[in-house]
């Protein structure tokens, strides 16, 4: 069995998990999809995946408005991990203020993506994920 | 030898001079022409008598010179023609020597009489002659009466000012009866003090013969006689119409300005406003009486002195105060500030006092003048509408942050309720007969109408949060841009748009595209069958440029007027005519956002103009 990418989303929003996995699925992108509830949770696994405790994910999709650890706070800590230097974050959030969107690009982040309204749009989404998860 | 007696005696006219010589010599001819006809009667005798009254008469009625000349001939022609040897002025007779020594004599004698006398009685003459010429000439009435108070006589002078043409017709009226109608007791008391050797004294009306009613300055005094007894009565009147007219005005005048005053007073009063003058050199402050009652002070206990009015200054104004007052001198300009005062009774108290330096005539500040206006009531009417005003702002700002933060949350259950009927509907959809696809289609379109407002009430909450300072925006460009949104729209419905050359303006322009799309959005939208024609275009207003968005649709009832730009107005069915009724609320709080101010016009043959301002960027 061929080790398929890992991508972990950071987000307390459970519908999310699932109806991103569905997009996947439905856009036939091989993917293991790995979840953290808040950004603590997150901040935990991410230590675990640069310990070497766990596997390293290929992608961290992250949720902005989170309890205990913020998408925001978050992004800022891992992007001191050197571990961490070469793995996309790509922030997704129904924020629509612009403000974040350049803090988000400012602070690191890889790309700023608002969540889409749909599952259809979730699809495309996934799809649009691909060229962070090739080779 | 008195001026009067010389010219008299000595030097009168050179005309009435020739004229007495001729009749002296004259006399003296005919004189001797009498005493030769008399000659065969009288023989030698009395050779000079006939020749006395002739010099008497010369001496009485002429000068000194033609005296003289009257004597001499008298005596030469007497001599000759009738003291013996006639013919001759030899007289050899010692007898007729002294005769003619004697009628020297006495010729001389009567001349120097009768000069004396024609002397004294030309002086009496002239006395009298120049006392009637002084009394005709005053501008006075001057009229003498007899005892009884009768008239007696009236000078030419008063003859005119009382229009008398005939004085003989009012000769021994009785004087007081002219008083009789205006002034008959002050008349009868001046008569009597008269009477009494005092001088009477009174003013009053009295009409001319003519009827002309005039004012008179009565003075009545006694005339004594040489033996100091009263013998008639003088009354000397002076017109005084026109001291009197002039009284009259100047009292009228008075009486005018004490009712200014009045009204001014009350109108002062009556809007809590009072007057107040600084001599800068005494140092002396003058109040009107209310300024005392608009501060609070007991009537006259505000001391008058600048120090006096300092001290009813709140602290936080006294600085207002007197920088006014100091740049009103320095400037000469008028001050007009407000400021805080304390009143005894701890009552709040807000004066508006406006004010301006006078100088004097040597060009330094002599005197401040102003007034103080209560408006105590309009600045706590003001403070409760900040406060209001404040508080409405606020309660707007927490509406629209709890609208953001309600819309916000709102949309990860709306995304989830349509993402997860979607997979319903694909793993499912063929399980649902056609009634429960028709109930999963509501519930669908429901969903999806809301994560519309949920959007539209985002945006909505977002204008203005941008962070973006207002700079040059090209309306040209922004509207570019808003076509090219709406470009799906507008080939859709066959939209013809045009627009004038568009100015720049200061703003931000995400807003300013948004206000075109939806306002272009709009026109398109509300439009009955054929292809919509809009038509953009600015005209400039001062420092503002006046935008207008014009177009040949449906048209809006002007009644709907505020209501159109109300948060979710709709004015219409949503199946007619789609949207979130958020789009024109939009425009206005962007065009609010702007300073501006948005309306809409119909246009005359249907249609509706959009009108709204934005500031001119120049430059």
């Amino acid at each position: 069995m061929t080790m398929r990418p890992i991508v972990l989303m950071v987000d307390d929003n459970l519908g999310d998990h699932q109806l991103l996995t569905l997009a996947f699925d439905e856009a036939g992108i091989a993917v293991e999809v790995r979840f953290a509830t808040d950004g603590y949770e997150g901040q935990k696994l991410l230590r675990a995946m640069t310990d070497g405790r766990e596997p390293l994910c290929r992608l961290v999709l992250l949720d902005l408005n989170m309890p205990r650890i913020n998408g925001r706070e978050l992004l800022g800590w891992a992007r001191t991990l050197p571990a961490l230097r070469d793995v996309p974050i790509v922030v997704l959030t129904s924020s629509q203020i612009r403000k974040d969107r350049d803090d988000c690009l400012a602070g690191g982040a890889t790309a700023f993506q608002i969540k889409p309204f749909d599952f259809n749009e979730y699809v495309t989404f996934a799809r649009s994920l691909s060229t962070f998860l090739a080779g | 030898m008195s001026e009067f007696t010389y010219r008299l005696v000595l030097a009168p006219t050179t005309r009435r001079l020739a004229v007495e010589m001729g009749v002296a010599a004259l006399a003296v001819v005919l004189a001797t022409m009498a005493r030769e006809a008399l000659g065969p009667v009288l023989g030698a005798r009395a050779a000079f008598i006939i020749y006395f009254p002739v010099i008497l008469g010369v001496a009485w009625y002429c000068s000194i010179i033609p005296t003289v000349l009257s004597i001499g001939l008298s005596t030469l022609l007497s001599i000759y023609y009738f003291v013996a040897p006639r013919h001759s002025f030899v007289i050899p007779d010692p007898g007729d020597q002294i005769q003619a020594a004697l009628f020297l004599v006495v010729s001389v004698g009567i001349a120097a009489g009768a000069q004396a006398a024609r002397v004294s009685r030309r002086r009496a003459q002239y006395a009298e002659e120049l006392a009637k010429r002084v009394t005709d000439s005053s501008g006075d009435c001057i009229k003498v009466l007899d005892l009884h108070g009768r008239l007696l006589s009236m000078n030419e002078g008063g003859k005119r000012i009382m229009d008398v043409c005939d004085f003989e017709a009012i000769r021994g009226a009785t004087w007081i009866d002219f008083w009789k109608a205006t002034a008959p007791a002050e008349a009868r008391t001046a008569i009597e003090t008269a009477l009494a050797r005092g001088t009477g004294r009174f003013q009053g009306l009295c009409d001319t013969m003519a009827g002309v009613p005039k004012w008179w300055d009565v003075v009545v005094t006694p005339i004594l006689g040489q033996d100091g007894k009263i013998e008639q009565i003088l009354s000397v009147s002076r017109d005084i119409s026109a001291l009197k007219a002039s009284e009259k005005v100047r009292e009228d005048h008075l009486r005018e300005i004490a009712a200014h005053r009045e009204r001014l007073e009350l109108a002062l009063t009556a809007s809590r406003m009072g007057y107040w003058t600084w001599d800068m050199r005494s140092g002396a402050l003058t109040w009107s009486d209310n300024l005392e009652e608009i501060h609070g002070l007991p009537k006259g206990s505000f001391p008058g002195t600048i120090d006096g009015f300092n001290s009813l200054i709140h602290p936080d104004s006294q600085s207002i105060v007197r920088e006014a007052i100091q740049q009103a001198i320095e400037t000469d300009q008028p001050y007009d500030i407000e400021f805080k005062c304390v009143r005894p009774d701890g009552r709040a108290l807000w004066m508006r006092g406006v004010g301006r330096v006078f100088q004097g005539s040597d060009g330094k500040p002599e005197r401040m003048v102003g007034v103080g206006l209560d408006i105590t009531d309009r600045k706590i009417g003001e403070e409760s509408l900040r406060v209001y005003a404040d508080d409405l702002k606020r309660s707007n700002a927490e509406l629209e942050q709890f609208a953001y933060i309600a819309a916000h949350d709102l949309q990860e259950p709306v995304r989830m309720i349509i993402s997860y009927l979607q997979l319903i509907e694909r793993n499912s959809g063929s399980l649902l007969d056609a009634k429960s696809k028709g109930y999963m289609d509501s519930v669908t379109t429901s969903a999806i109408r809301m994560r519309q407002m949920v959007t539209a009430i985002l945006e909505y909450s977002c204008i203005g949060k941008e962070g973006v300072q207002p700079s040059r925006v090209s309306t040209n460009t922004a509207l570019q841009a808003a076509l090219s949104n709406l470009n799906g729209q507008i080939s859709a419905s066959q939209a013809s748009i045009e627009s004038s050359e568009l100015p720049n303006v200061l703003g931000i322009e995400s807003q300013i595209v948004r206000l075109f799309q939806n306002l272009i959005s709009n026109a398109i939208k509300f439009q009955p069958a054929e292809p919509p024609r809009i038509k953009i275009a600015a005209a400039r207003d001062g420092d503002i440029w006046d935008f207008s968005v014009e177009d040949n649709g449906i048209g809006i009832d002007p009644q709907h007027g505020r209501k159109l730009f109300g948060i979710f107005q709709r004015l219409h069915p949503k199946d007619q005519y789609p949207g979130t009724g958020i789009g024109l609320s939009a425009c206005k709080k962007i065009v609010e956002q702007h300073h501006g101010r948005i309306w809409f016009e119909p246009r005359e043959h249907g249609g509706t103009t959009f009108r709204f301002t934005l500031s001119a960027a120049d430059g």
